[in-house]
């Protein structure tokens, strides 16, 4: 062969090779963006700087003394290791809390690897609460700590340095908080010597450590409380930028005004709380009583309640809301999904359209050609009745809580709209000023529900049919939003249905309902009782009562 | 040879990961179908910002049946089409099907051929196949030569100005090809039958009949029309056929076909019975082998027909190999073909002509653009006629008539998407994306190379126009060096109501922050580094060069550079100062500056310990550190350029240095990096660590240190030194000599530099030592003393003051790794100088410890402890109780 001919062909290297996925496929938590609206958005106002996670006080203190201890000990400043530092001393808490003498029950930081390990005889060998870089407290409660003003991050600027690891401010607060779980386990082998080794634990010192350490201990360590609470519900004042000089310079006049306005937030959402207690005993064991008693009026003490008040009464206005698109989307999913199979291919615009208009089927079955207005006035006018579950439901009647967890059950568009249109007629009653901050909050994804409700009035002035109406929410609220929602998410493929070639394809990558997001239920129950704000009731640990220090708490807020 | 085939095969290729990155400045892509939101929506925002030449040409049917489907209320999802990048349709007789993708960065080209649409499944999640050529080799270079004279044909076809300018545009983009003298691998049909070619080579090395005709295609003709011409003319001993249940083709005819041609016939099945869209045809003939891949399926139109013959316009590449390769490439990643008889053939079904789905309206509407009063001028074929209007589905215009074929609106429209329409509102036309002439231009050339968004938070918008500023942000938008940034930038995310019931279920959380780290973009800079295996084909690395050598003579692919980065840059520095002449002009910089930049670099190096970073790629650190080095090397020629001027002193470039270094080898006070992997990571991660590293570490390890600094600037960096020494990253070559004698201005020899390191890892001052190390660890007083007597296995003594418990003191571990570090040794004993302890670390025996000399209860440590152990102690903040009982 001529040269010039050899180059007629690519060589061997120049195989084609197939293609390998560059997608991955999973279902995606959040398919319409509403629980970030609650996670990222509503709750960072209504509660700041608490996850839903932060669940036990004493991690407040535990940590700080970790902090503390770690710049004490001139340990090495690179955050490597000061995560494995604080992992192993999670680690070792684990254990001494499910050793508790009390057996409390608590559930530590790290229960899943700790596994059975504690209910051996020891020694106990040593290990990792969490595989996750800075163990529990990178995970739960960094960031609280960062909010309520106790710990500088690593990167804060320090002069014109950038610090390398966490340290905490220079500040009484933080300093007492240290120092009150440090009094707690002054006295303890494990703090005298285990806690620097890396030795088996004999089963003497983790039991001497569970004495002093468990969560549970908080409610006797009197100081160690109330400097939990003073980190949660205290400011350090002018004296703690005198005191901070050079060393951690934390604000601006800015920020400091920012800190003082979540401090008083967080704690008029927690006495609001606890009046809720108050009026009812069950909201610390049921999230469905803790959601109705947030959406009923209060009797407001005063005007910083009622305010409060609204604003969580929007929050759970929201999640109804949230609810009812979700029994929207659940359906039009699955009967998209259905018409694409029969179809073998995806769904023009008109297809799309006449899929909504079948889920006027119901249940309830209100005929598709029912105006809304109609359904709208019949709930204002009462005795407009649904089967559900078998039973009549008047939705004008029974709780919002109850009318939530009837478009859940039911899962169909037309109970979506029913609730929806429910809840406009509720929410139009409200006009306080809390109620406006919360609705007229908004996400990246989804509009406020303000702007829902006006929309929907809006569009019942057109008199739509109860199909148009559907159609009107699909069209909105799901069809733009999911679509939006997981090209933002790609690589993961995340779609139920996506525009291909002017067809609307769906997938069958999870079809259910998507959950509510977290509204910090089991955070408030657990911290106001660590903190000793209320306690069981005598023989029904179901039911709360407040505690004089949970009234007085109460009573500082609120007057 | 067939090693390499073997392995390519092997090796799947992922095309959005190739393709779709942060450096492209241009990115043209010839496709059958367009999925526009997925390019809109994902695959356009990998790319980086303006200037950005992109264009997509897609088949003229398949564009005007997905537009005809669109309703006006998603409209506004075509926001960025023909705004941010071009769309063009092509319209020929037949199907417009080839599917080429070519990505040009600075100075380089990728071109990717195959059988994958712009699509989902055509570059992720479907069976397709590529074949990828890459700038600077002559079989690549004349393979891009060939598309881009294809190209040009392809741009005259459409007969648009816009296109032709960013034609243009292209051509001055691409680095420089040769003139194209004989046909080379990749075929196309605008002039002659791709079976005609691929026929016309085989017969020049092997005369039929051939021993077997291989294929595999989703789509045949009708009637296997083109299967038996193949036949007829390669007369192959055996036929295997791969294909599926949904394989488009009259069987019974095929088989007829097959039979007839006396031909063995092997059918073979796909299992699983997926959709494979590959189209594939191999001949073997005793040892040697072809290969036509690309978008040709087994149709008369693409196959047996020239464009000139109404055939569809096609791409493909043929490929030489050794047959007993061939089989194995026809089966896709995850698959296997089984055996049946040729009666299987008859389950198979003809469901129409793919390629002709949509009957087109009789008015073709070529194109659409806004003029700057928000008028709309069109080009229709044939020409607009009195009476026709434009509609954008909401409104409609009146057209006023131009000559040659143009008309333009009587008023403004605003819509995106028009039609043309008659005086009773029939459609005439297909639907066309208005142009945006004004936004495409600003995308195409902008003032602004880079959204100042994307930036480390140091940094700020003065900073960028430096070459450091420039290398610090190459450095960011394509690789992690710092995982919190990352998972700051991620969307928060939430929290379900049922998934926050127990605060243990860890997993959950970390989960997410893993998911969340593994999806940035940047991941696949560290596949594409750690996949080759030598520089030259690490192309994030050279374009980090190319980045560094803006102001020098630009580094092309074919100046490749023999493996040395460091002799690149003495190379092309000399080179540079030359041109120059010695006299830079000095500008003043900031004081601001250095703080901001230092600050970043040593936010980077201190987030390398960072265990998340395994996520990202388990050997992220080192590539990160790579990429340093090169870096860092750039930068102290820049400073020698002008040390004025430059925004860093040499000191700031030193510490940076010893800070990077420290982490990735150990700092004599706790592990690096590699001390921490565990033997298989540590093998590989040495493995692939390029081979320049070691040369580039010691250049920059010299200038540290070279020009005899102080001597507690070199007991500073002896232990760092020593930890190079021992993971073999202190080599010096000729690279590092002459990068070095271009950068110091000094005369040094290969010997000279080996010869100061050394000095430097052999260094010892006990007093010096003794100050700084108590200073550090804020100790009073430490002192080396003669050791015991008779204890041979204890070399060192150092008393200490300042310690009380030195079983539960974290800086006991640290110091005793720090004196075994610079002393070399590994048996010490430590006393308190006020006698209230002592501890003794014999080599290789038990640690021993006494609370006072004459204390009877000396106690022993459990086992013999190894000075790696008191490092790994030293290193977690650990304390000597830990191996005592």
């Amino acid at each position: 062969m001529s040269d010039l001919a050899g180059e007629a062909e690519a060589p061997a290297q120049y195989v084609p090779r197939w293609i390998a996925r560059s997608f991955t496929f999973a279902e995606g938590r959040d398919p319409l963006g509403f629980q970030t609206t609650t996670q990222d958005r509503l709750m960072p106002v209504l509660l700041p700087g608490l996850l839903e996670l932060t669940r036990r006080a004493r991690y407040f203190s535990f940590h700080a003394f970790l902090l503390d201890e770690y710049r004490e000990h001139h340990l090495p400043t690179d955050l490597k290791a000061l995560s494995d530092y604080i992992k192993r001393c999670e680690w070792d808490l684990g254990l001494a809390i499910q050793r508790c003498p009390r057996q409390c029950g608590s559930s530590p930081v790290g229960a899943r690897r700790l596994g059975s390990t504690a209910r051996g005889l020891g020694p106990f060998v040593r290990d990792e609460s969490v595989e996750s870089a800075l163990g529990g407290y990178g995970l739960y409660y960094r960031s609280p700590l960062a909010s309520l003003g106790i710990v500088a991050g690593s990167g804060t600027l320090l002069g014109d340095r950038p610090i390398p690891i966490d340290v905490l401010f220079k500040t009484d607060r933080a300093a007492r908080l240290a120092e009150g779980f440090r009094s707690s386990v002054r006295h303890t082998a494990y703090f005298k010597r285990w806690m620097w080794t890396d030795e088996p634990l004999p089963v003497d010192v983790v039991d001497e450590y569970a004495e002093a350490a468990c969560l549970c201990r908080l409610k006797d360590r009197s100081d160690e409380r109330s400097a939990v609470h003073d980190a949660l519900f205290g400011d350090d004042g002018a004296a703690a930028s005198e005191s901070q000089g050079d060393r951690l310079v934390t604000s601006s006049a800015t920020t400091a005004a920012l800190f003082q306005s979540e401090v008083k937030q967080r704690r008029c959402s927690v006495a609001h709380y606890l009046t809720l207690v108050q009026a009812h005993p069950d909201i610390i064991s049921s999230e469905a009583i803790f959601r109705e008693a947030l959406w009923q009026l209060p009797v407001a003490s005063n005007a910083i309640q009622a305010r409060v008040a609204g604003q969580w009464g929007s929050l759970i206005a929201k999640d109804v809301w949230q609810e009812a698109v979700c029994s929207v989307w659940s359906e039009f999913c699955r009967r998209g999904l259905e018409r694409c199979r029969q179809l073998g291919r995806g769904l023009t615009w008109d297809e799309a359209k006449d899929v909504v208009m079948d889920m006027t089927a119901g249940p309830p079955q209100l005929g598709k050609e029912k105006l809304t207005s109609a359904v709208s006035l019949e709930l204002k006018g009462g005795g407009f009745t649904v089967r559900h579950e078998g039973k009549p439901l008047e939705p004008s009647t029974v709780s919002l809580e109850a009318l939530r967890s009837f478009a859940e059950r039911e899962n169909t568009g037309m109970s979506g709209l029913v609730t929806l249109l429910e809840l406009s007629r509720r929410a139009s009653v409200r006009s306080d000023v809390g109620w406006y901050e919360g609705v007229r909050i908004s996400s990246f994804w989804q509009p406020s529900l303000a702007n829902v409700l006006s929309g929907l009035s809006a569009h019942l002035d057109r008199s739509p049919t109860v199909g148009e109406s559907l159609w009107w929410i699909v069209s909105n609220f799901v069809l733009p939003v999911h679509e939006r929602i997981s090209y933002s998410k790609l690589p993961e493929f995340t779609f139920r249905f996506r525009w291909e070639e002017g067809l609307l394809k769906f997938y069958d990558n999870g079809i259910g309902r998507f959950p509510l997001g977290a509204i910090r239920h089991a955070p408030l129950a657990s911290l106001t009782s660590d903190l000793g704000l209320w306690q069981p009731m005598p023989l029904d640990n179901r039911r709360g009562v407040l505690t004089e220090e949970g009234k007085r708490f109460v009573d500082g807020v609120f007057g | 040879m067939n090693q390499r085939a073997g392995a390519a095969i092997s090796v799947p290729i992922q095309p959005i990961g190739e393709l779709f990155r942060t450096s492209v400045l241009a990115l043209w892509i010839t496709t059958y179908g367009v999925d526009l939101r997925l390019f809109d929506e994902f695959l356009l925002g990998r790319l980086g910002e303006p200037p950005l030449n992109v264009v997509v040409f897609t088949d003229h049917r398949t564009l005007a049946s997905t537009l005809s489907r669109m309703p006006r209320e998603r409209v506004d999802t075509l926001a960025h089409v023909n705004r941010r990048w071009l769309l063009r349709s092509v319209r020929s007789r037949l199907a417009f099907h080839p599917k080429s993708y070519l990505a040009v960065t600075d100075g380089r080209a990728i071109l990717l051929v195959g059988s994958g649409n712009l699509s989902s499944d055509g570059l992720s999640n479907g069976h397709e196949v590529f074949t990828t050529f890459r700038s600077g080799s002559p079989v690549d270079d004349s393979v891009l030569a060939t598309w881009l004279d294809w190209m040009r044909r392809v741009v005259e076809i459409v007969g648009d100005t816009t296109l032709a300018g960013r034609f243009r545009k292209l051509e001055e983009q691409l680095p420089s090809l040769p003139a194209l003298l004989t046909p080379g691998p990749l075929l196309h049909n605008l002039d002659s039958a791709i079976v005609d070619q691929l026929i016309a080579r085989i017969r020049e090395r092997a005369a039929p009949p051939v021993d077997d005709l291989l294929l595999s295609a989703p789509y045949y003709d009708s009637d296997a029309i083109a299967v038996a011409m193949l036949t007829q003319e390669l007369k192959p001993r055996r036929v295997v056929l791969n294909v599926s249940s949904a394989t488009s083709v009259n069987g019974t005819r095929l088989k007829e076909i097959l039979m007839r041609s006396g031909a063995h016939i092997d059918v073979r099945f796909y299992s699983p019975d997926d959709f494979v869209h590959a189209k594939l045809v191999g001949v073997c003939t005793g040892e040697d082998g072809w290969l036509l891949s690309g978008s040709a399926n087994l149709s008369q139109a693409a196959l047996v027909r020239s464009v000139r013959d109404g055939g569809n316009i096609e791409l493909g590449v043929l490929t030489k190999l050794r047959s007993v390769d061939l089989s194995a490439i026809f089966v896709p990643r995850g698959m296997t073909s089984v055996v049946r008889g040729p009666d299987s053939l008859d389950a198979l079904s003809f469901s129409g002509d793919a390629e002709d789905e949509t009957t087109l309206p009789r008015v073709f509407l070529k194109m659409a653009s806004a003029l700057s009063d928000g008028r709309v001028e069109i080009t229709t074929d044939p020409s607009a006629q009195a009476g026709w209007l434009l509609d954008d589905l909401n409104v409609r215009k009146s057209l006023l008539l131009h000559p040659f074929g143009r008309a333009i609106t009587v008023e403004p429209i605003a819509g995106r998407l028009v039609q043309v329409i008659d005086a009773d509102g029939s459609v005439l036309s297909n639907r066309a994306i208005v142009d945006d002439p004004v936004t495409l231009a600003a995308v195409l050339n902008p003032s602004v190379a880079h959204s100042e968004s994307d930036r480390p938070v140091e940094l700020v918008t003065g900073d960028l126009d430096t070459p450091l500023g420039q290398a610090l942000i190459w450095l960011h938008r394509n690789l992690i060096m710092d995982a919190s940034e990352s998972l700051a930038k991620a969307p928060t995310g939430g929290l379900g109501a049922n998934e926050a019931g127990d605060q243990s279920d860890d997993d959950l959380w970390q989960r997410l922050e893993r998911d969340r780290l593994v999806r940035d973009r940047r991941v696949s800079t560290y596949e594409r580094i750690l996949a080759r295996g030598s520089l030259l084909e690490t192309e994030p690395i050279m374009e980090l060069l190319n980045v560094l050598s803006s102001r020098i003579p630009r580094l092309h692919s074919r100046d490749r550079i023999a493996g040395s980065p460091l002799a690149h840059i003495a190379d092309r520095w000399s080179v540079s100062k030359a041109d120059e002449g010695m006299t830079p002009r000095h500008r003043k910089p900031s004081t601001r500056i250095r703080t901001r930049i230092l600050n970043l670099m040593r936010r980077w190096a201190s987030a390398q310990g960072d265990e998340r970073l395994i996520w990202v790629n388990p050997l992220a650190p080192a590539v990160n550190f790579t990429a340093m080095s090169i870096a860092l090397a750039y930068l102290w020629m820049e400073h020698a350029r002008d040390p004025r001027s430059f925004e860093l002193k040499s000191d700031d470039l030193n510490d940076m240095w010893l800070l990077w270094l420290g982490q990735f080898v150990g700092n004599g006070q706790g592990e690096g990096w590699l001390s921490r992997l565990e033997p298989p990571e540590l093998e590989r991660a040495l493995q692939k660590l390029p081979g320049w590293v070691p040369e580039t570490c010691t250049a920059l390890c010299w200038l540290a240190i070279g020009s005899g600094p102080e001597r507690a600037h070199i007991l500073k960096w002896k232990p760092v030194l020593t930890s190079a020494l021992k993971w073999k990253l202190l080599e010096a070559t000729d690279a590092t000599a002459t990068y070095l004698i271009e950068v110091s201005g000094q005369t040094l020899t290969l010997a000279e530099v080996e010869d100061r390191l050394l000095h430097v890892t052999e260094f010892m001052d006990d007093k010096l030592w003794c100050s700084v190390t108590g200073g550090q660890l804020a100790l009073n007083r430490l002192e080396f003393k003669v050791p015991p007597g008779g204890a041979t296995r204890v070399q060192v003594r150092l008393d200490v003051s300042g310690i009380t418990d030195p079983l539960l003191d974290a800086r006991v571990p640290r110091l005793i790794a720090a004196v075994c570090e610079y002393r070399r040794c590994d048996g010490i004993a430590v006393w308190a100088t006020d006698a209230t302890w002592r501890v003794v670390l014999p080599a290789g025996g038990r640690m021993v410890y006494a609370p006072s000399p004459l204390d009877p209860k000396a106690s022993e440590s459990v086992a013999p402890v190894t000075i790696a152990a008191i490092q790994r102690l030293a290193g977690s903040g650990g304390v000597l109780a830990s191996v005592f009982p």
